[in-house]
């Protein structure tokens, strides 16, 4: 029987739309010894790819330096919102510095109104990365059409 | 250095104040995923998921985990604990003894506030939306207690 993330995923404009909306993210990357770390950070999708940014102080910022594979985790839970309501995407890819500088001028400009989502406050001295959108795990639960099946 | 497997009162007092929580697992190729869920915490954070899910399968392959427990997505500013450590699927007879830590009682029983009181199971031809309990009876969802390794709030741990 089909199980019912099947029909939940976001398509590609759905995706676009609501990554759009999004300005903080958990960030997972790959520690010392491979295992799983997981942070918070200001994020921002522009033209295809999600950019965010990390302390270089973080362990997060040495863990990509180590691995560059990553993933970024976004969901709309507001307070108060019903579970048919929320909406997800799990984004992952490797994560890479920003060449271009005209690309590099945007992003920064659009990641300084982000303050950083752990000390409030404008990143100072932190690393932008981008990753594109092309294995994405997605659900929009008010999809769901299979409500009590399993 | 002090003990980070220790869980530190003010992260404590976090978790069982706040459920919505990321987990971080690898998928098969290594490489970091991070699902969206409800933690349950109180003595350990306790997870509950299908046992046929990405998440339950990534955690038979590696059972290292990294949760961030959070506030709310529009809370004006943003709050999260890390409870980094290893994931154990806890056989049915555990779930349901008589005397379980808190966490584990709400993940076997959202509806519970964490009491103790034995959740209903309804007959399968009776059962409905919300029967928790009787998944992880019938082997159709997992609770899972994580050992706490690394604990803490996101600002303490976020550097070495």
């Amino acid at each position: 029987m089909p199980r019912e993330h099947a029909d939940i995923r976001m398509n590609a404009e759905e995706l676009a739309l609501f990554l759009g909306t999004q300005t903080r993210c958990i960030l997972g990357t790959l520690d010392a010894e491979a295992g799983p770390w997981g942070d918070a950070a200001a994020c921002v999708f522009l033209d295809g790819a999600l950019y965010f940014r990390v302390p270089r102080k973080a362990r997060s910022f040495a863990n990509i330096q180590r691995d560059s594979r990553v993933c970024c985790a976004v969901e709309d839970n507001v307070t108060g919102a019903g579970y048919y309501e929320m909406k997800g995407a799990i984004v992952h890819g490797l994560a890479t510095t920003v060449s271009d500088p005209a690309v590099a001028k945007r992003v920064a400009s659009a990641l300084d109104q982000i303050p950083d989502p752990v000390t409030g406050s404008p990143a100072e001295d932190g690393a932008v990365f981008s990753i594109g959108v092309d294995d994405v795990a997605s659900f929009d639960f008010a999809k769901i059409k299979r409500r009590f099946e399993m | 250095m002090a003990d980070r497997s220790t869980i530190p009162d003010d992260a404590a007092q976090f978790m069982e104040d706040n459920r919505r929580t990321f987990m971080v697992t690898l998928r098969k190729d290594g490489s970091p995923t991070a699902h969206p869920m409800a933690g349950f915490f109180g003595g350990s954070l306790y997870l509950n998921m299908y046992a046929a899910s990405v998440k339950a399968k990534n955690l038979g392959r590696d059972a290292r985990i990294c949760c961030i427990v959070t506030n709310a997505a529009d809370a004006q500013r943003f709050e999260g604990a890390i409870y980094k450590g290893k994931a154990r699927a806890l056989p049915v007879e555990e779930v349901f003894a008589e005397r379980v830590p808190v966490g584990l009682a709400w993940a076997r029983n959202p509806g519970s506030q964490g009491s103790q009181e034995q959740p209903d199971v309804p007959p399968e031809d009776q059962r409905k939306i919300g029967d928790t309990a009787g998944r992880v009876k019938r082997g159709v969802r997992v609770i899972y207690e994580i050992a706490p390794e690394e604990v803490g709030m996101i600002q303490e741990l976020r550097e070495e």
